[in-house]
């Protein structure tokens, strides 16, 4: 086997956002880009929001990882552990991560793995281009994710992703601080 | 002492909105506003663009409802291509038909099942943690599994009529540019319960019980709760049955009387008029012949059941004719039965995909067609929450120089309005404070039409609640946050 072969381990990448937004984008065009990288095994789905059916596809993986962009924050991306939490924020047009997490649990018994990749955005009004201090993170935080995603498929396991933080951790000490940032904490 | 009740954002509505409420000294109410608190703007943003982009462009105004911003353009753009309605070919017509049904199907399904049934479930002053999404999964799990189920299949046909589950390419100017392959008709028709089409409509039925259930069990409210008369404006086919993707365009008043009888929409600025407030971003439109004053009207499920004359699918007509039963055939002005009719909608939606997907056209291979060019256009459909018109001129290099959208949540400004006060006026009077009961029962009504103000930007950390309350100075004396 192949360093990055799959080893039959279900990971969804779902990018939030509208790309008609400008950095509202930036979770799609994640997803634009994982597309042309062909890794394999991946489920790809981009949305302007999570939905309630999303609690049906999160509940028939190991692993998902949400890329949506921030509007605060002082780094350029975050990348979190996603808890389930009875959230009454439900709007037509949102539903967190965490909320949808919690549906999964309660209405299909399962409980994937899930994590979010924050990448920070600054404008958001209507326009179809990244702003250049957004497209800076966003190739900062896609970088991150492809290694981590590489790493996780590799060892089948959703698990490797703690190993993988650890690794990029230890040399951001190292290396500078670029990789422990982006993997937040 | 005077003061002013500011609501902002209001929460499980989407975009941003606030509702004012100002208060007279002795703390009755003196005036409700349902405002708008962000310019789209989006009419500017299309000017310059190439005529053709415009049905996937036009998407990026709504998460919700893509659909129908892309139908809408794509009909405007149809007839800019030399192509009216009446020259697509049957392929076409029913690709976008199951497109558009689908679409009703999956946002008619997240409305009540997980934005407004948690009002009816646990009341109007059940505990907030509790009336949401979640609690009826926990607590009505069957229920919430249902909707899922309804809208993800809605979901499906979308992705296989437009390509994609967002920013779809499915209809071009003339046509679309693809049909269902016999595999993607049969996994919809034949696939193992739930995901088939009959199942569909069995939930969708019984939906539909279940509302009429509730309505039993809570007649006075659901009966009077910001009811007010009005005049009703929808799309309906030339036979005067109901139709979400084309016809001709009718208005009635409270009492059923027809204002506008069947015209055609390319005419539409003969009869509708927009009127601008100096308080509001949000345009008020209203029928000309009545005037600014009586002419406003609602749009949406409870306009299209008072517009149309019948509903051409078995099951939803049998809900229908009980439905206008309770009314004695009149007009239905009660703002809650809007919840009724939206799942009569939603019954009809499924049994015309049923329908279309037994249709041998909708594999067929006849996709396009050309016309001579013409230099305007307009594109109208019936969105999930109403009337929504599509107007575009472009220039003879084929740029889109004037766009003028009038979206469904526009068309019911006043309707909003107008159920704002009555809430204000029966609640807010009694007890001139803020409550979480009294900002539910503005946020039931506003629910009612479940506006699309604005397909806000959505990232993470938006959509608090807040109150903030005024004096007669405009000081800020109290603020409330959920």
């Amino acid at each position: 086997m192949s360093k990055h072969e799959a080893r039959n381990i279900k990971i969804l990448v779902f990018g939030l956002g509208n790309p008609g937004r400008q950095d509202d984008g930036l979770g799609p065009e994640v997803i634009s880009r994982l597309e042309k990288a062909k890794l394999p095994g991946l489920t790809l789905e981009a949305d302007y929001q999570l939905q309630v059916e999303d609690a049906l596809l999160f509940s028939e993986q190991q692993l998902v990882v949400v890329v949506d962009a921030l509007k605060s924050g002082k780094k350029p991306c975050v990348f979190k552990k996603i808890k389930p939490v009875e959230d009454s924020s439900f709007t037509t047009h949102h539903l967190s991560p965490e909320a949808l997490l919690y549906l999964t649990q309660v209405l299909y018994e399962k409980n994937p793995e899930v994590w979010l990749l924050g990448i920070r955005g600054y404008r958001f009004s209507l326009g179809e281009k990244l702003s250049q201090k957004a497209r800076g993170n966003f190739e900062e935080a896609y970088r991150f994710l492809v290694k981590l995603l590489k790493a996780v498929i590799s060892s089948g396991q959703p698990s490797a992703i703690i190993d993988f933080l650890s690794a990029t951790s230890s040399r951001g000490e190292k290396n500078g601080a670029k990789e422990k940032r982006a993997a937040g904490s | 002492m005077a003061r002013k009740i500011t609501i902002e954002p209001v929460t499980r509505v989407e975009g941003h909105g606030k509702v004012t409420i100002h208060l007279d000294d002795e703390g009755r109410v003196s005036q409700a506003r349902f405002h708008v608190v962000e310019f789209r703007g989006f009419e500017r943003f299309v000017q310059g663009r190439p005529y053709w982009e415009i049905p996937v462009l036009v998407q990026r105004l709504c998460g919700i409802c893509p659909v129908s911003h892309h139908l809408a353009g794509a009909k405007a753009m149809d007839i800019i291509a030399g192509v009216p309605p009446e020259k697509l070919t049957p392929t076409a017509e029913k690709i976008r038909r199951l497109m558009h049904y689908g679409q009703m199907l999956q946002s008619h399904a997240l409305h009540f099942f997980h934005l407004s049934s948690p009002d009816f479930l646990f009341g109007f002053d059940g505990d907030p943690a509790v009336r949401n999404i979640i609690g009826v999964a926990k607590f009505h799990r069957e229920l919430a599994v249902h909707g899922v189920i309804l809208r993800k299949f809605g979901q499906e046909i979308i992705k296989a009529t437009a390509g994609k589950r967002i920013h779809g390419t499915g209809a071009i100017p003339g046509g679309v540019n693809k049909s269902l392959t016999p595999e993607e008709r049969d996994y919809f028709l034949k696939s193992p319960a739930p995901n088939n089409i009959d199942t569909i409509i069995d939930w969708a039925q019984e939906a539909v019980e279940v509302f009429k259930k509730l309505h039993q069990e809570n007649k006075d409210v659901m009966d009077n709760f910001a009811a007010f008369p009005s005049n009703h404006l929808s799309l309906v086919r030339k036979d005067g049955a109901l139709d979400f993707y084309h016809g001709v365009l009718r208005a009635v008043d409270a009492e059923g009387r027809k204002v506008l009888n069947d015209v055609d929409y390319q005419d539409y600025l003969k009869y509708i008029g927009e009127e601008v407030r100096p308080w509001s971003y949000m345009k008020f439109p209203y029928l000309k012949k009545l005037g600014k004053e009586k002419g406003w009207y609602r749009v949406g499920p409870i306009a299209r059941l008072n517009t149309c004359d019948y509903i051409p699918s078995p099951r939803a007509q049998r809900e229908f004719e009980i439905y206008k039963a309770y009314t004695s055939g009149k007009p239905n002005n009660m703002t809650l039965h809007s919840h009724w009719a939206r799942l009569i909608e939603l019954l009809h939606a499924a049994e015309v995909i049923k329908d279309l997907l037994n249709d041998k056209d909708i594999t067929g291979e006849k996709l396009v067609k050309k016309g001579k060019k013409q230099l305007k256009g307009v594109g109208l459909v019936e969105a999930p929450r109403g009337t929504l018109f599509h107007h575009y001129r472009i220039n003879k290099d084929d740029q889109v120089t004037m766009a003028n959208l009038i979206v469904s949540t526009t068309n019911n400004n006043e309707a909003y309005n107008q159920a704002v006060r009555w809430v204000a006026d029966k609640y807010i009077s009694e007890k001139p404070e803020i409550t979480e009961g009294m900002l539910n029962r503005v946020e039931v009504a506003i629910r009612a039409y479940d506006p699309c103000l604005s397909c806000a930007t959505h990232a993470i950390g938006q959509m608090p609640l807040q109150v903030d309350l005024y004096d007669a100075r405009g000081q800020l004396i109290g603020s409330k946050r959920k």
